[in-house]
């Protein structure tokens, strides 16, 4: 849903600015829109390496569970087609 | 703004949330050049991962941080119906595809990301799909 919402002088020159960029960049209209999403998207991935707290073996196991589960899913699926032959 | 568009799949995000080197050092090296996607079943299956672990709301958590860094590449009308169709193409050579695989591959081909996994086995029924190194 679009959202009206106001900013200071100041950060629309900012968020302009960075739109005129990309602009630049893309050889095409950006609107501000995408610059805001630009700049959300722009945070780096780099500090979320380990972040998750979870012991090799619990990431194992979790892991091949993930894996028998699509197998199965499709082990089920494949029976049903076969059935309805 | 990024040149390349990669997709990472959910095995390579898996293995950096838990701090692997390999899967570290590939995506420092993306995060360099590259727009960094992953599509919306990686997003389910990192979610599934998180509920099934001790410690649930501290991965959710991360899985949210991590997802808000990155572009998410939707399924399409599109790009499930093109899956469909090699999905039932290969299923007719007897290939025995994976639904998750044609359906993740296809929608990355399709959008024009390269996509970048620690199983390149899995996709290879995808033609034309580019695999990051």
């Amino acid at each position: 849903m679009v959202k009206t919402i106001k900013i200071s002088d100041e950060n629309y020159s900012w968020i302009s600015k960075i739109a005129g960029k990309l602009q630049q960049e893309h050889g095409e209209p950006v609107s501000i829109d995408r610059a805001l999403s630009y700049v959300h998207k722009s945070k780096e991935l780099t500090e979320l390496a380990g972040a998750w707290h979870m012991p090799d073996k619990e990431a194992k196991k979790v892991k091949t569970e993930l894996k028998d589960r699509w197998a199965a899913y499709l082990k089920q699926y494949l029976a049903k087609q076969k059935k309805k032959k | 703004m990024k040149q390349d568009k990669i997709c990472i799949d959910t095995d390579m995000l898996q293995d950096y949330l838990l701090n692997k080197k390999k899967a570290v050092e590939t995506i420092a090296e993306i995060e360099k050049t590259a727009d960094c996607a992953t599509t919306a079943l990686s997003v389910f299956e990192l979610f599934c991962i998180a509920e099934q672990t001790e410690k649930p709301d501290e991965n959710i958590k991360v899985v949210e941080d991590l997802i808000e860094r990155m572009t998410i590449l939707q399924f399409t009308s599109a790009s499930c119906k093109q899956a469909a169709k090699l999905f039932t193409e290969l299923q007719k050579l007897s290939k025995k595809p994976e639904i998750r695989d044609i359906l993740v591959g296809v929608l990355i081909k399709q959008q024009n990301y390269i996509i970048a996994t620690s199983d390149k086995e899995r996709y290879k029924l995808v033609p034309g799909l580019k695999i990051y190194k």
